[in-house]
């Protein structure tokens, strides 16, 4: 049934080329999935009631809902669904700028050092903060972990990106690799202060590595916040990313001020990036599989994947949340674990597509 | 009113690759590069893009340096056909043909665009192969959608006065022969019907002597010899920059420059 309506899909698009009617239908699906999301959990709230409920705000409807129920699907499920719509979409677009930018469809934020910048910044507050930096945990508290998060993954970036500068303009290659090395050596450094982590230092590091969405509420805001304003500007660059695709040198023929696109998608993807793991820690797979989903049911303009992305990340951190939050009642899966346990298979399906493909 | 370099030297490391180049490509006339591998030919056409610039010398464009044009309004005078583009990810042929029309895409209506992406296609004979992937295709075909992109670049808007410039990297590599001549009657029709500044850099002397107006000569990064192609494409000389013999048929009439050659 799903595959049947995928080869519709599919005859559509060769049809009329531009794929944007499916942006709408992406929107409405991540409506629903919203709705039905917030109603699962410990406490069940039909999604007909929650939805009633909202709009009772607005005075259309009289909410039904206990007081006990409102409590739970304001102070609880909202801020954690705003959160995971915020970090899909930031990861979603992330993943798919990068795979433009690098011109490689296996490309993502990680690679130039977004991930293990933030890794190696947590794990030296989590190991070093009671040594080293006291007066950075007593002056951020309980922001500790999202700042050293975040002002990780831009150093590690900014230091990727100006290891890649040759007299005045960056090579998208050399960026790969001054990441593959930056990496390696960041990696290095974590697998040391790992080394001399204590076992309850090793566990939060191991539970932040994870990640999870139960940190959601007041202490997310600012980073709700960077996401939305870097998504944005990422989705702005969607036309003249298209034109890299062709490479570098064709897009600058092209009239594409091209440093000027590699410095905005470079910097807007580690703030997008690096708010979702101070948010969250590290939830793997998201950058990489919603720009393929959104290629595989769209094609490959931009235009259309850029957004498609978003959503579509947004989507599937909603129903990996929910799968995260109900599977082991009443404890918590981390969501990086579902993440990557259906990301993993799904790539292997993409792949041998991909490879039933070329031999047709 | 020209794209010309003057006195161009580019080393890179300290090898040089061009010396002392001044040339200028003039509107309406197809300029043909001819010269060995390795003559500094890919080089000279990199430096009149805008994508290397010169270690000593300038590049000017209606005598404003290269430089100082805001890459958008150079990519509404001058388009550039590559030698090979690599594109992993699964676009249209009409789509890369369609990213031509990027400079203009506030200044030209989405029919105009449609129309003139059209004509491109229909020019570069790529039609039929409109909705398919473009990293299927055979690599003849990648380079006519390649030239349809240029082409539709290089015809602007209607309303436009200034002089374009379409420059051309071995368009004829990889294509069969009738191909070969479509394409550089594509950019002789250019010159001649929109007073189009082309260049191509080639290897076929006939083709060259067909359906070029101008010819420069390079050979080890120097300037050998430019002109009109009939004064510039001496045997002698060719023999010499080729290092083989070649020689010239005698003319009758009307009929094009005609070359055999042998070791």
């Amino acid at each position: 049934m799903a595959y049947l309506s995928l080869a519709k899909i599919r005859r559509r698009k060769k049809r009329d080329g531009a794929s944007y009617w499916l942006l709408p239908l992406l929107l409405a699906g991540l409506f629903i999935a919203v709705l039905l999301s917030l109603g699962i959990g410990g406490v069940s709230i039909p999604p007909l009631a929650s939805a009633g409920h909202f709009f009772s705000y607005l005075g259309f409807t009289v909410s039904d809902l206990q007081p006990q129920e409102i409590l739970i699907l304001e102070a609880v499920r909202l801020p954690r669904t705003a959160l995971g719509l915020a970090i899909g979409m930031a990861l979603g677009l992330s993943g798919a700028v990068m795979q433009s930018l690098f011109r490689n469809p296996l490309a993502d934020p990680g690679l130039i050092g977004v991930s293990s910048g933030a890794a190696l910044a947590v794990v030296c507050v989590i190991v070093l903060g009671d040594t080293l930096f006291a007066s950075f945990l007593e002056a951020t508290s309980s922001y500790s972990l999202p700042l050293a998060a975040f002002a990780g993954s831009l150093a590690t970036t900014a230091l990727v990106y100006n290891l890649a500068r040759r007299e005045g303009a960056t090579d998208v290659a050399v960026m790969l690799l001054m990441g593959i090395a930056v990496n390696a050596i960041v990696g290095s450094f974590i697998g040391l202060l790992t080394y001399i982590a204590d076992d309850s230092e090793l566990r939060s590091l191991t539970f932040w590595s994870m990640g999870s969405l139960s940190g959601a509420g007041e202490a997310t805001w600012p980073s709700i916040g960077i996401m939305v304003l870097a998504s944005l500007l990422l989705l702005r660059l969607s036309g003249p990313l298209n034109l890299f695709l062709l490479g570098e040198t064709e897009a600058k023929h092209l009239g594409v001020a091209t440093e000027g696109i590699k410095r905005q998608a470079a910097l807007a993807a580690a703030c997008a990036t690096g708010a979702a793991v101070a948010a969250a820690g590290m939830i793997g797979f998201i950058g990489l599989i919603a720009p393929h989903l959104a290629r595989l049911i769209g094609g490959a303009d931009n235009r259309f994947v850029l957004p498609a992305a978003a959503l579509l990340g947004a989507l599937l951190i909603i129903i990996a949340d929910t799968i995260a939050r109900i599977i082991v009642l009443p404890a918590e899966l981390p969501i990086g674990l579902v993440t990557s346990f259906i990301g993993g298979p799904f790539f292997f399906a993409l792949l041998f597509r991909e490879f039933r493909k070329r031999r047709a | 009113m020209t794209l010309s370099v003057n006195d161009v030297s580019v080393v890179i490391g300290s090898t040089p690759l061009l010396q002392n180049v001044t040339l200028g490509l003039v509107p309406g006339q197809f300029l043909g590069i001819l010269g060995p591998n390795g003559a500094g030919k890919s080089t000279l056409l990199k430096v009149l893009s805008g994508e290397l610039s010169p270690s000593h010398g300038t590049v000017t464009l209606d005598s404003t340096p290269l430089k100082a044009w805001r890459d958008e309004t150079l990519a509404r005078r001058r388009a550039v056909m590559p030698q090979a583009s690599q594109l992993a990810f699964p676009f249209s042929a009409r789509a890369v043909v369609a990213m031509g029309r990027w400079p203009y895409e506030r200044m030209s209506s989405p029919f105009q665009n449609h129309r003139i992406v059209e004509r491109a296609m229909a020019i570069a004979d790529i039609r039929h192969l409109g909705k398919r992937s473009y990293p299927v295709l055979s690599g003849g075909e990648k380079q006519r959608v390649q030239l349809a992109r240029a082409l539709a670049q290089s015809f602007g808007t209607e309303d436009e006065t200034d002089s374009k410039y379409l420059l051309l990297d071995e368009p004829t590599a990889g294509l069969d022969i009738a191909h070969q001549h479509a394409v550089l009657k594509a950019a002789k029709d250019q010159s001649k019907n929109y007073g189009t500044a082309s260049m191509a850099v080639l290897h076929d002397l006939n083709q060259a002597a067909l359906y070029c107006d101008q010819v420069a000569l390079i050979s080890n990064g120097k300037l050998i010899a430019s002109g009109a192609t009939a004064d510039v494409m001496e045997p002698a000389l060719l023999s010499k920059v080729f290092g083989c013999t070649i020689t010239r048929q005698a003319q009758q009439g009307d009929s094009p420059l005609s070359f055999t050659s042998s070791l």
